[in-house]
């Protein structure tokens, strides 16, 4: 009786989550190295009707009759598109210029265990660990990771810092040159990354049993293939979410949940004159 | 006796199924690749009422002969009879994602039966080994890196393996070749089918061909015009305005419906309270 009424609340709970993520990447529009989420709708299986058993007619269609039960959110993909690079002339600024490629951050979890992470937000800070040396850290104070998987730490207090082509930083600290690899990732597969908090990129926690391994997923940009890596000192990537894109979208979810509920209230008034026969 | 009141409540019934059916278009306004569903509405098979008569022949004892004339043919209902999908290119729109592709057909031929065009699908396979069709073309990299739906079904080139690729950076061309720094990796396998009507629709966006029939690949077929659009999707060819229209208008006849099913109740509440009573 109330099948109408199913599929429509089906609908629009999804619905509800589509208006979420579009909320979270308008929220996001003025986030450093943010990556927008597309959520795409696919139909629910449908179910087939021997309504008429015998049924000699002609038809055009198998027999029996299909209904489908609405529509659920397919997937929330993860737009991996190149943001604007905004100039900031701050030393430790940097914006990525290639699409995929992420810096590496260690994570202090919360039970005190270490989980390597990663980001495209390039506002990066020194940090004093002890009375003569400073550590590199990103904006969440987590710690910036070299090329070989180590923290980043120099003799301080430096100066002139300078980031060459091959995402090598150069610092002197009292007229000594210290320099360190970033260590870079090219993400292969973004859309089997984990969103983690912080807008940060996780391996998922079952690699394992989908029998994958890190190096198939992210490729780490050593030796030759630094020269592939686009780095720009001074400047910061600006998120990549269309304004106008999302209230587009925001105004078509809004619309059809308008619909949706147009055929709830439907439905209530048949079953109101269902009531209403006696 | 009242013969008609079974036959408002089937109205009443199907009614209610074109409802439903028509919530779900609603429902799949935004899915991509989604085909509206038509419904045909059938009234039951046709009875022919006679009367239960008697003529009498002015004879000398009078003579009474049985007879039954004719009164007519009535049905006494309906029912929907079919779910039809509509098989029209849907408006295409731009998403940004390599994996994304959209099924742009031009002219198709007409099949002399149904005089209806054929289509183009997207192949895929199904975990029991057969394959199923799809217009959704909303794909992404498993992590095996192997180009499957959003649901994991693996899709399928044109000579019915799977598509493996290392990243999302690849270009497709728009004769559905897959290229990959320059080179040629695989061509997007496209199934052509003259009569789609004959296909099931399965949801999830899946059709599967009837049992026994295998389509033709889409790239061999002479008279057919089509390519395929990378960082495209095409959307689903619902028209919300006429979705809803014909809402109010179901929901106006099951209204009609249920007046006459009470104007039935009505006159039996007459035979049994008024007809028979004594005083």
């Amino acid at each position: 009786m109330t099948r109408n009424m199913v599929t429509a609340t089906n609908t629009l709970g999804q619905l509800q989550q589509q208006l979420d993520i579009i909320s979270n990447n308008i929220a996001n529009v003025d986030t450093i190295g943010y990556k927008q989420s597309t959520a795409t709708f696919t139909s629910l299986l449908t179910q087939e009707f021997q309504n008429q058993r015998g049924d000699d007619a002609d038809r055009q269609t198998p027999l029996g009759i299909r209904m489908g039960n609405g529509a659920k959110i397919a997937q929330s993909q993860l737009n991996g598109k190149q943001g604007s690079l905004q100039g900031t002339d701050r030393s430790l600024d940097f914006g990525f210029t290639a699409e995929n490629q992420y810096f590496k951050v260690l994570i202090q979890g919360a039970n005190g265990d270490q989980e390597q992470n990663f980001t495209r937000a390039g506002a990066f800070y020194f940090t004093p660990i002890n009375d003569d040396e400073v550590m590199l850290v990103d904006g969440q104070g987590n710690a910036l990771l070299n090329q070989n998987d180590e923290i980043i730490v120099f003799d301080g207090p430096v100066d002139n810092i300078r980031l060459t082509n091959t995402g090598t930083l150069q610092v002197s600290a009292n007229g000594v040159q210290q320099e360190v690899d970033l260590g870079v990732v090219n993400i292969q597969r973004p859309q089997l990354m984990e969103r983690v908090a912080s807008g940060y990129l996780s391996m998922p926690n079952n690699l394992e049993e989908l029998g994958v391994f890190p190096g198939e997923v992210m490729v780490q940009m050593e030796g030759e293939l630094r020269q592939q890596i686009g780095l720009e000192q001074g400047t910061l990537e600006q998120s990549n979410v269309d304004l106008t894109t999302a209230y587009t979208d925001l105004i078509e979810v809004q619309r059809n949940y308008q619909f949706l509920s147009r055929a709830i209230s439907m439905s209530d008034q048949m079953a109101g004159l269902v009531n209403g026969m006696r | 006796m009242f013969r008609g009141f079974y036959t408002a409540a089937t109205g009443m019934i199907a009614q209610q199924r074109r409802t439903d059916l028509l919530t779900n278009n609603m429902s799949n306004v935004n899915t991509p690749g989604f085909k509206a569903d038509q419904s045909s509405m059938r009234a039951f098979p046709d009875m022919l009422l006679s009367s239960l008569g008697e003529s009498k022949i002015p004879t000398e004892k009078g003579l009474t002969l049985a007879n039954m004339p004719t009164v007519g043919a009535l049905n006494t209902g309906v029912y929907m009879q079919e779910t039809i999908p509509l098989f029209t290119q849907g408006d295409v729109r731009e998403t940004q994602f390599t994996t994304d592709m959209a099924l742009v057909q031009g002219d198709m031929p007409l099949n002399g039966e149904t005089g209806l065009p054929g289509m183009i699908f997207f192949t895929l396979e199904n975990p029991d080994g057969t394959n199923r069709l799809t217009r959704n073309g909303n794909f992404t990299l498993d992590a095996q890196g192997f180009l499957t739906t959003a649901n994991g079904y693996y899709v399928l080139d044109d000579a019915g393996n799977r598509i493996e690729l290392e990243s999302d950076q690849f270009q497709v061309s728009e004769d559905g070749r897959i290229v990959v720094d320059g080179t040629d990796v695989a061509r997007v396998g496209v199934a052509y089918s003259d009569d789609p009507q004959a296909l099931v629709n399965e949801g999830d966006g899946l059709l599967r061909a009837p049992d026994g029939v295998v389509l033709p690949n889409a790239y061999a077929q002479e008279d057919i015009a089509f390519r395929v659009n990378q960082g495209f999707l095409e959307q689903s060819n619902v028209d919300s305005a006429r979705t809803m229209t014909d809402l109010t208008n179901a929901y106006r006849a099951y209204e009609a419906n249920q007046t006459v099913l009470q104007a039935y109740d009505r006159s039996i509440e007459k035979t049994v309270n008024e007809v028979g009573r004594v005083n």
